[in-house]
């Protein structure tokens, strides 16, 4: 520490005291600097969202032009029956599912990475996309779930059941005294391995079309929801996200380590069980509707703590916004990549976004 | 009128299965000074501020100004408490300046203030501490020293009644552990705050508290002013070192060692 910083005010040091009794007018402004250059990047973000959903539903097979796009999305006139089909029973629910969930695991990630002080936490690699493999699994291949659910949620209930469960086997764990978050962590790992082997399990003595269908659900795919299954992510979301908001001073003191915040008199078992019943909320219904897509939960916070920080006012939002944004830009490229054929997003999510990963982990460090 | 102090008396405090404090009872430390706490390693020094934070669970009586420290909901305890871990965890992406406002936003009185009131405390609090040119570096660029700064301003800035730090210069130059010291001394007496430090440098201890207890096996051996509860037999009999107390040419006081003890007629085996 060079001894280069200016003098303590003559207030202040004159009494001793570290009571604050003027702002200092420049380093007031550098702050601003650094807080306003925060929201920026987040409103960048939101802008690119909006940019790759306008591309993502003018891109399609049916070869409609943006002009037509729009027409058909405004209700225009000019705007054909067949555009407006194409446009909101298969464009819109596609994109708008693609933004939902990315936003939904990427919140997902970011909360359990700082609750379980972790980077490597995300809903995939703590045994909640497994567990929701396999309760699809049963549903798929032993057609084995909850009674009287109409055939087409058999798949979708079963997952997110499975996928609740395990977060909430990984909460019961969470709330022994005692039990450090890397032990839950390692518990998570031993989930993947767990629900994969049962997988296996009950993939060994499937059917060959059973099995068919199963990999690829497995493959991650959003051309199976429609606007019900829109509807409840975008409530989940609307629930889930002002609350984890409401918890940003709590989570971001969370970074600091267990025993300051809670020195600070953060209620951390609280906001682990409440930031967990979030979490578990978001990842299973995001994993149920559309399969397993592994990438977001754990790439989309690591991006926006790169640009953002960790200061949570902004790393939450930028971290839901860039899972939506990479999401959105998969559903494009999983329609442009081969013409014609529209690949399963999970597998072009990886693809589009690991580059990006490799390239803001090697530029460095947040604005 | 109600008495500002720290009364500490008959605490166990430990672990379920491991007590590691046992029945302690400790002089009052009063509003305004410091109190060093030294003993060896595994002495239970880290295990009675936990304790007094309401990090671990303990029993007997902590009371300052009226109230019951341990029975206080973790909220209403840290409006009077604040303890200062030994470091800073890595891998945090915030900046000083933020991490010091982090931890004044955090308490739901200072939750919803204006920022700019939030952030002059702050700084005012990081040019007390001379580490105001590193406000806008990123907690992963400090050396340690630097972040055990910024770890110290969190704590400070929370003008705590009582501050409870664990090692606090462990890893600072000498420079800067009497910058440390000296600092929060002047801040101890104009605040009117209790602070009670983990050290394992004895000559601070000696030259900066007023108050210094020394503990073994999470019992006290010692306590009083620096001079009588360090003592060349109090040192044989913890420590298991030969030292002298010998005072510089400006009266003040300085452990100086010579060596092991041979003959450890206690044994004293237990890790830290």
């Amino acid at each position: 520490m060079p001894n280069s910083a200016p003098a303590a005010t003559a207030a202040t040091a004159a009494a001793g005291t570290i009571a604050a009794d003027a702002v200092d007018p420049a380093r007031w402004r550098l702050y601003r600097r650094m807080l306003q250059r925060r929201r920026l990047f987040v409103l960048a973000l939101a802008g690119l969202l909006l940019i790759a959903l306008v591309l993502d539903i003018a891109t399609g097979p049916a070869g409609l032009s943006v002009e037509q796009t729009l027409k058909a999305l405004f209700g225009l006139d000019g705007a054909g029956r067949t555009e407006s089909l194409i446009l909101w029973s298969v464009r819109l629910p596609q994109a708008l599912t693609a933004i939902l969930v990315g936003a939904a695991l990427a919140l997902a990630g970011a909360e359990m990475q700082t609750i379980l002080d972790n980077p490597l936490a995300s809903p995939f690699t703590l045994g909640v996309s497994s567990a929701a493999s396999f309760g699809a699994a049963l549903a798929m291949i032993l057609g084995a779930g909850l009674p009287a659910l109409p055939p087409v949620w058999l798949v979708p209930a079963n997952a997110f059941l499975f996928a609740f469960g395990s977060v909430f086997l990984l909460q019961a764990l969470a709330s022994r005294r005692g039990t450090r978050p890397d032990r839950l962590v390692l518990f998570g790992i031993a989930m993947v391995f767990t629900f994969n082997a049962l997988v296996a399990l009950v993939q060994f003595v499937a059917s060959e079309s059973a099995l068919q269908q199963f990999v690829f659900w497995t493959m991650g795919s959003i051309s199976r929801t429609g606007w019900p299954e829109i509807a409840v992510l975008t409530a989940a979301l609307a629930v889930a996200f002002p609350a984890a908001f409401r918890a940003r001073w709590s989570l971001t003191a969370l970074r600091f380590g267990e025993d300051r915040a809670r020195s600070f008199g953060v209620p951390v078992a609280r906001l682990r069980f409440l930031t967990l019943m979030r979490v578990s909320l978001l990842a299973a219904l995001a994993v149920a509707f559309v399969g397993t897509i592994g990438f977001i939960g754990l790439v989309g916070p690591h991006i926006a703590r790169l640009i953002v920080g960790e200061d949570h006012r902004y790393f939450l939002p930028a971290s839901l916004l860039t899972g939506a944004v990479i999401m959105s830009f998969a559903s494009l490229a999983s329609k442009v990549l081969i013409p014609g054929v529209m690949l399963p997003i999970g597998v072009v999510t990886s693809l589009v976004g690991i580059p990006v990963f490799v390239a803001l982990i090697l530029r460095g460090r947040p604005a | 009128m109600t008495d500002k102090a720290l009364h500490i008396t008959g605490i166990d405090a430990g672990y379920p299965r491991r007590p590691i404090i046992r029945n302690l009872s400790l002089p009052p430390m009063r509003a305004g000074t410091i109190t060093a706490m030294i003993g060896p390693n595994g002495a239970g020094k880290t295990t009675l501020l936990r304790a007094l934070a309401g990090l671990l669970p303990a029993k007997g009586e902590a009371r300052y100004d009226g109230r019951a420290l341990l029975r206080l909901s973790p909220g209403d305890l840290a409006r009077h408490v604040t303890y200062m871990p030994q470091s800073l965890p890595q891998g945090v992406a915030l900046t000083v300046i933020e991490s010091v406002m982090t931890a004044l936003r955090v308490s739901a009185a200072a939750g919803d203030g204006p920022d700019a009131h939030v952030h002059a405390q702050a700084d005012a609090v990081l040019q007390r501490l001379d580490i105001g040119h590193l406000a806008f570096s990123s907690l992963d660029e400090l050396s340690g020293g630097q972040r055990q700064m910024v770890s110290l301003a969190q704590a400070i800035v929370r003008r705590p009644h009582i501050l409870l730090l664990d090692e606090p210069t462990s890893a600072l130059d000498p420079r800067h552990q009497i910058d440390v010291m000296e600092t929060v001394k002047e801040i101890a007496a104009a605040e009117n705050m209790i602070v009670l430090a983990v050290l394992h440098d004895l000559n601070l201890a000696l030259r900066w508290a007023d108050l210094v207890v020394l503990l073994k096996d999470g019992a006290m051996v010692s306590a009083g002013p620096p001079e009588e509860a360090v003592t060349p037999e109090i040192l044989a009999a913890t420590y298991h070192i030969a030292a002298r107390i010998e005072h510089c040419s400006r009266g003040l006081p300085h452990v100086v060692f010579d060596g092991r003890l041979r003959d450890r007629t206690a044994t004293d085996t237990r890790g830290g």
